[in-house]
């Protein structure tokens, strides 16, 4: 039968999904016809959230044409893909893209220059202010959307090279509070499961994110089991009815920030009912407060735990006290319970304790080391894990994760990187002092004038701190008075403050590692072209390298082929850490070029397949010859907590501090902020899909419908939303998937009325230094009736031109 | 044109109730079946995006649907036409003024 080109491209498209659903079908028809639909396929990964789903793009000339899932994948299981991912080839086709580097003029103004202009300029003024200011002067900004390779050499030049940690990036935003919980209760970061878990769990704990539209995917994944197995139990706890808790057998309301008497009640339930792991927590558990520095007794912790009765948690958090109840008994009464959270737990005064009380729940009850349980922290962008966190990325950490204070480690680093021969700092040797957090960092930017502001320089790479800075407003006006360079592929707010932008090239353009929430790295092949003179980030660090004398450091310099660049710096990388943890050994690239389901660390050698379970013998490689990794490990030891001595994971007092900024007279609302199905992050990608814009193509303001009936506020009516630090002009959207008082934007829009960042509270968590996106007091006005308000909003080149924001 | 494919899982009993309504949409082939299993592998044709969502949302408000998810996508042709500055990517909400042909 002779077919058309589009029944061609059906029958192939087909062909595929019935291979990914397990239908039988005629495979040679599907080999005859690719060859019609692409040239050929490309393996990566989706370049939206953190999941980590396994694509094929199809590639015919220099174009991106088709995509499909991998039905071989371990994250989006069956090649399943959802519309955010779908859509991305409208990105990388975009007329917006940057193509040429931009250098602003004395008059404001951007105006396209040669590389050699951009890179000279970046040159001398680097040098200049190492002289005048130190190295610590000059900062560089990362992202968790950086390729593992591009954060590790920008972590090396920097850390190694100038000898300043003044290095940290937008996870600190994000999932910064999952790090140091992970670290003080287990003592090592990053979950100790898998993706695989949800399949094998009994009862799944969702708190803190709206899984439905953050990870569409892993939603799916749950649902498809609650479904397959209606015996399993979810709670959903958030502060918003969401779709998410559509699925569950439990919603538990709560209002935002005060979850963690929630969790102190579950814990006093479990215990005062029995139906803790006695066992468990007398071999794996040890009760501490503060630091754990000091270890207390099981009694101190049901001591603790007292005053937080089901009546105590209903009158803090507004969650029923007969919820506290089920939703402890779903907990602790399950074969595996499996715990996921996201932003609504980090982004908090106090989200490295809500973080530590969530692994309290699984330590008492036994959730760890076996199948389906597990405290699962999800990231929301797709290298947060892989590229910042793993390679140490970020102010106080080196490669491995671990701290830049440890003597030991940085000893080995500095031994690994050559310091000592290499460096340009006098000091020869990497600071011991950690660098600024992000927060800290651009409050300390500034101008050459402005002797209040240590930091003149910063490179921003991949990320838009200008929209998402909390109370952004603080810190625009040192991002334009201080010599910033922004790597980016769009015109956003941060290159609107840029001395100098330089266009990137995508992550289908250069390729790259990518490791996701679940430690599972995978490598993506460059599959076209990057358009005009767009450059990959790792060629940009390594032109910087070689201009300020380093190009010894940074090995792969001189290299002009971007994959022998990036295989070059992961072999750098994996060597490394490979006494570590987090050991990639065995990934080589040769293996991540093969592999069509990534590898999962810690991964000591080609022939471990990688590590679905941490801490359990038999199943995590770690425990195969501990010495080299500096641990000690019984030989008796079934499941044991290695980074820490005695092989225990803390139980921590916490209490429930009102840390947050707290309502007044003045300002009586709690403002949440979040994410909507169809946008990503600042929008500077989504925003620029059409059909994901026109389905959200504004922000908006949801109020519950009794307090919108007090101040008289109807559907669509333009309301003012205002905090002490600024304000939004919002239509308003009635809902009652909220408790009174609670008020929710989402994060999206550029449009300078509409950018949420005006009125968020730039409270910090004290230990993880990551602001409090979650609760901020606000008062709602209105301002008019129904008006037809512009739609999406995208910053356009002429708009990087102007000083002010529109 | 933007083609897809998606995979359809719906109650193995019901498949003769479902058909009429995966009928009903014009833009919707039934490639592969699997009844036993209660599976079916659609092709959907659309002008854009936003018509398949519409299409997925119909699909995943039917009762007789236990789950509608897509797998592969081809817009070769959309590509094509965007680089030729043939679709306006913008907006009828926002100023025209400001309207961008794609070069």
């Amino acid at each position: 039968m002779e077919l058309s080109r589009r029944n061609f491209i059906k029958s192939t498209l087909a062909a595929s999904a019935a291979v990914a659903a397990g239908i039988s079908t005629n495979s040679s028809a599907v080999a005859q016809t690719q060859e019609v639909v692409v040239e050929r396929w490309v393996k990566g990964v989706c370049r939206l959230c953190g999941t980590g789903c396994s694509v094929y793009v199809g590639v015919k000339g220099n174009r991106l044409v088709a995509m499909k899932g991998n039905v071989e994948s371990m994250t989006n299981t069956r090649g399943y893909l959802c519309v955010k991912g779908m859509n991305i080839w409208k990105v990388a086709h975009h007329p917006d893209r940057l193509t040429k580097p931009l250098i602003r003029d004395g008059k404001g103004v951007l105006r396209p220059a040669s590389w050699d202009q951009a890179l000279t300029l970046i040159e001398k003024k680097f040098k200049e202010y190492h002289k005048k200011y130190g190295y610590d002067s000059v900062a560089y900004y990362g992202s968790g959307q950086c390729t593992t390779e591009e954060s590790y050499t920008f972590n090396k030049l920097w850390k190694g090279g100038f000898g300043s940690n003044m290095v940290d990036g937008n996870p600190r935003l994000c999932m910064a509070s999952a790090v140091a919980g992970y670290m003080s209760s287990l003592g090592s970061d990053e979950p100790a499961g898998a993706y695989a878990d949800i399949e094998k769990s009994k009862t799944i704990f969702l708190v803190g994110s709206n899984l439905s539209e953050a990870h569409p995917i892993l939603f799916r994944r749950v649902t498809r089991h609650k479904k397959d197995n209606p015996d399993v139990k979810i709670i959903v706890c958030e502060p918003r009815k969401t779709l998410t808790s559509s699925v569950a057998d439990l919603w538990m309301p709560s209002l935002p920030g005060t979850d963690l008497a929630i969790f102190n009640g579950m814990a006093r339930e479990i215990i005062k009912n029995g139906w803790y792991d006695k066992e468990y927590v007398k071999t794996l558990g040890r009760v501490t407060t503060g630091d754990g520095s000091k270890e207390l007794t099981w009694d101190d912790y049901v001591k603790h735990l007292e005053k937080y009765t089901p009546q105590y948690v209903e009158k803090k958090t507004g969650c029923p006290a007969a919820d506290v109840k089920n939703a402890a008994k779903m907990f602790a009464q399950s074969d595996a319970t499996l715990s996921m959270w996201c932003m609504g737990l980090n982004q908090r005064a106090n989200g490295v304790w809500a973080n530590n009380l969530i692994h309290n729940l699984h330590i008492i009850t036994g959730n760890y080391g076996k199948p389906g349980a597990d405290a699962f922290s999800l990231t929301g962008q797709p290298n947060a894990c892989g590229g910042v966190r793993e390679t140490g990325s970020l102010a106080h950490l080196l490669p491995g994760a671990r701290p830049v204070a440890n003597k030991k480690w940085r000893e080995f680093v500095e031994g690994y990187w050559n310091v000592q021969k290499y460096s340009i700092n006098p000091s020869k040797a990497i600071n011991p002092k950690p660098g600024m957090h992000a927060v800290k960092l651009f409050s300390s930017l500034g101008g050459e004038k402005d002797k209040t502001k240590p930091v003149k320089a910063v490179i921003m790479s991949t990320t838009n701190p200008a929209q998402t800075l909390p109370n952004v407003n603080k810190f625009i006006g040192g991002m334009q008075d201080a010599f910033t360079v922004v790597i980016d592929i769009f015109p956003t707010r941060t290159a609107q403050c840029a001395s100098v932008v330089l266009p990137a090239a995508f992550i289908y353009e250069k390729g790259g590692v990518f490791g996701c929430s679940e430690r599972r790295s995978f490598l993506t092949d460059k599959a076209v072209n990057a358009p005009g003179e767009a450059k990959a980030d790792i060629w940009i660090a390594a032109q910087i390298a070689k201009r300020m004398g380093l190009t010894k450091l940074i090995g792969w310099a001189n290299e002009t082929n971007i994959d022998r660049m990036n295989e070059l710096a992961w072999n750098d990388y994996i060597g490394c850490t490979a006494n570590t943890e987090k050991t990639l050994k065995g990934a080589t690239y040769k293996r991540l070029k093969e592999s069509t389901v990534g590898v999962q660390w810690p991964c000591p050698d080609e022939k471990n397949p990688g590590t679905y379970k941490r801490y359990v013998r038999g199943m995590d490689p770690i425990f195969d010859n501990p010495k080299r990794y500096g641990y000690t490990i019984p030989d008796d030891a079934k499941e044991f907590f290695y980074a820490r001595p005695h092989g225990k994971a803390n139980i921590f007092l916490r209490d429930d501090p009102d840390n947050s900024e707290q309502t007044s007279k003045a300002y009586p609302f709690i403002m949440t902020t979040g994410r909507v199905l169809e946008q990503w992050h600042t929008g500077s990608m989504t925003m620029r899909i059409p059909e994901t814009a026109a389905a959200h193509p504004h922000s908006f303001v949801e109020i519950n419908e009794k307090d919108a009936n007090r101040l008289k506020i109807k559907n669509g009516d333009i309301v003012k939303v205002e905090s002490i630090r600024g304000s939004n002009i919002l239509p308003a959207k009635i809902v009652n998937n909220t408790l009174e008082g609670v008020i929710f934007v989402p994060m999206h829009d550029q449009k300078a009325d509409r950018m949420v960042n005006f009125i968020c509270s730039d409270i910090v968590d004290p230990i993880s230094a990551e602001p409090d996106y979650k609760v901020s007091a606000v008062k709602i006005t209105k301002v008019s009736g129904p008006k037809k308000i512009d739609g999406r909003y995208l910053v356009t080149r002429e708009e990087m031109n102007k000083k002010s924001f529109s | 044109m933007i083609f897809t494919s998606a995979v359809l899982y719906f109650d193995k009993d019901s498949y003769k109730k479902l058909l009429p309504f995966i009928e009903s949409h014009t833009e919707v082939e039934v490639y592969e079946k699997d009844i036993d299993a209660g599976k079916l592998i659609l092709v959907i044709s659309t002008e854009d995006d936003a018509q398949l969502e519409v299409i997925q949302k119909n699909f995943l408000a039917n009762d007789l649907v236990i789950d509608f998810t897509y797998h592969a996508i081809h817009f070769g042709e959309s590509v094509d036409k965007l680089i030729e500055g043939k679709i306006e990517i913008d907006f009828e909400d926002i100023n025209s003024k400001k309207k961008n042909k794609l070069q």
